[in-house]
């Protein structure tokens, strides 16, 4: 399925306007070139990667939050690591501040006008993604492409209230986005296939590894990683081994980190809230039932390492 | 040390660990119990005779494991330690099942085993506390450090690893990704050191599918059921196909 994403190359690809609304043979492409303008929504840590990638790729960025502050403090941040990034050698100074000045902050949705992809990268709730969706339908030219980073919601739920969602899409970036090379890409029941070979060949223009999944709770890394913590969970549970003799095992068999100081480092409280969607998300199947010691820890207020304390103690 | 390695014909295991001890010199009979080939029954019998130790390492053929412990049960010594694989079992009831109880150890150790320093070990709750720290002898005559943990089925990393490929299996029959590209999303989105489909093939389909049974059979819960595509990959011998 990766083939799919090497093979779109840059050239634009067409889609399909939709049978709902569209005139039938109503078609026209649509070009994610590099020179073409991405607007994020939301300028929290994911939206501001998000937008530093994009930028970085030579692309026009519109960064928007309802918040100015935030939009600020996001421009001011990206500044800093495309800065750091240059000081350390890993790209020149000019490119470093041709990539800064290529975002612009907006405070209004209006400013995502021309914007030939718009990727939402808001707070994890469905209504408000269904809103700023049906939002953008109204401000953002018919043949552009719309995206969300979310890792939990269903892309169909989202997409549901959308008079054309055939060009909605998942683009499931991880945290850092400038650093971490993976993209889910997630193909929802509407989605047209040549939204999600454009977007697939625009990630990995942007140097990130684009995988295609289909739109299942979890989708691939969320629902796969599951047992990670859970399977550790239990055993502590159990009583098996402590969680640093745990973590301990299993970063002998080749892990970078253990379940719980990953757990700590993610946020118990995250981390809790994925479990509980994808057991949701699968009806309650008992593969992905939460473990009792997630739930006491979050309401102790153990969250990890931004507490001070979760399996681990982090002292300040 | 003199040690005899059991294994089964499912995996090339005995062997490879014996060579392991042999490097570090040595003296190890290995072989499969019941196969029609050297060493015979009655010539592992002679070894564990002679043996420090013993180590079992079969873990899909019940019946093979079986009929390994018995002979060791029978010919290795008094007081040697009898190391057997709970990957699809638990120590507490493999010295249930013979007549010396009291030396019988767990361990789990999965593949692959370059790079580690470290194997999981469980005393069956009928183990003599005195006899541990000897028992572990074994394991630190080849480099790996013993690590104690409570007795039960598969203990720890080949739990937590078989469960990640049996979710992987689960997903790439559904279709919610190919196989390749769920190895390379939790590569690349979890630093995983290899795909879960390719950790599968590694440790062998029917291994995972024989610690998945024996999970599913020690908790009695739904959460350790085998995706069917992986079951059936199993008993046709293949791969999963990446």
């Amino acid at each position: 399925m990766a083939d799919d994403a090497r093979t779109a190359g840059s050239a634009p690809v067409r889609i399909d306007a939709g049978a709902r609304d569209a005139a039938p043979g109503h078609a026209r492409d649509t070009d994610l070139g590099p020179t073409r303008p991405i607007g994020v929504i939301g300028a929290g840590t994911m939206g501001a990667g998000i937008a530093q990638v994009a930028a970085v790729a030579g692309h026009p960025v519109v960064l928007f939050d309802v918040a100015p502050s935030q939009v600020e403090l996001a421009l001011g941040q990206i500044a800093g690591f495309l800065r750091r990034d240059a000081a350390k050698g890993r790209m020149a100074n000019d490119e470093a501040e041709r990539a800064v000045a290529r975002i612009t902050g907006a405070s209004t949705l209006d400013a995502c006008a021309p914007c030939a992809l718009v990727v939402e990268a808001a707070p994890e709730r469905l209504a408000l993604k269904q809103q700023l969706f049906a939002d953008l339908e109204g401000v953002v030219a018919e043949w552009a492409v719309l995206a969300t980073n979310t890792s939990t919601l269903s892309v169909a739920a989202i997409g549901g209230a959308l008079m054309r969602p055939e060009r909605l899409i998942g683009l499931h970036f991880f945290n850092p986005a400038p650093l971490m090379p993976l993209v889910e890409v997630i193909r929802g029941p509407a989605t047209d296939e040549g939204v999600v070979a454009a977007v697939a060949a625009l990630a990995a223009r942007w140097g990130k590894t684009p995988v295609l999944a289909k739109d299942t709770p979890g989708f691939i890394v969320n629902r796969v990683a599951r047992p990670f913590y859970g399977e550790a969970l239990r055993l502590l549970g159990e009583g098996t081994a402590d969680a640093a003799t745990i973590d301990a095992l299993v970063r002998d068999g080749g892990f970078p980190m253990g379940p719980f100081e990953l757990m700590d480092l993610i946020g118990i409280d995250v981390n809790y809230a994925a479990a509980s969607s994808v057991f949701e998300g699968f009806f309650g199947d008992p593969r992905f039932r939460p473990h009792p010691i997630q739930r006491a820890m979050v309401e102790s207020g153990r969250l990890g390492r931004k507490s001070g304390r979760g399996y681990f103690a982090y002292p300040a | 040390m003199r040690l005899t390695i059991l294994g089964e014909a499912e995996t090339d295991w005995a062997e490879a660990l014996a060579e392991r001890f042999r490097a570090a010199g040595h003296t190890v009979v290995a072989g499969d119990v019941g196969a029609d080939h050297r060493p015979s029954d009655a010539q592992l019998a002679e070894a564990l005779a002679a043996s420090d130790a013993c180590i079992d390492l079969c873990v899909v053929d019940r019946a093979r494991k079986a009929a390994a412990l018995a002979l060791a049960d029978r010919h290795l010594p008094p007081r040697r330690p009898l190391w057997t694989c709970c990957l699809a079992t638990s120590a507490t009831y493999v010295a249930a099942s013979v007549e010396h109880s009291t030396r019988v150890f767990g361990f789990s150790l999965l593949p692959p085993w370059a790079g580690r320093t470290t194997v999981e070990c469980a005393r069956a709750l009928q183990a003599v506390d005195t006899d541990v720290d000897a028992a572990a002898d074994v394991w630190s005559a080849v480099g790996l450090a013993p690590v104690w943990v409570a007795d039960g089925t598969a203990l720890v990393l080949a739990r937590i690893v078989c469960c990640l490929a049996n979710e992987a299996a689960f997903a790439w029959m559904e279709r919610a990704a190919a196989a390749a590209d769920i190895d390379t999303a939790m590569r690349l989105g979890t630093r995983y050191p290899r795909g879960p489909i390719e950790w599968a093939n590694i440790v062998g389909p029917r291994v995972v599918v024989a610690v998945l049974d024996a999970l599913a059979a020690e908790h009695g819960e739904d959460r350790y059921r085998v995706a069917p595509l992986l079951r059936r990959h199993a008993a046709a011998g293949l791969p999963l196909p990446l």
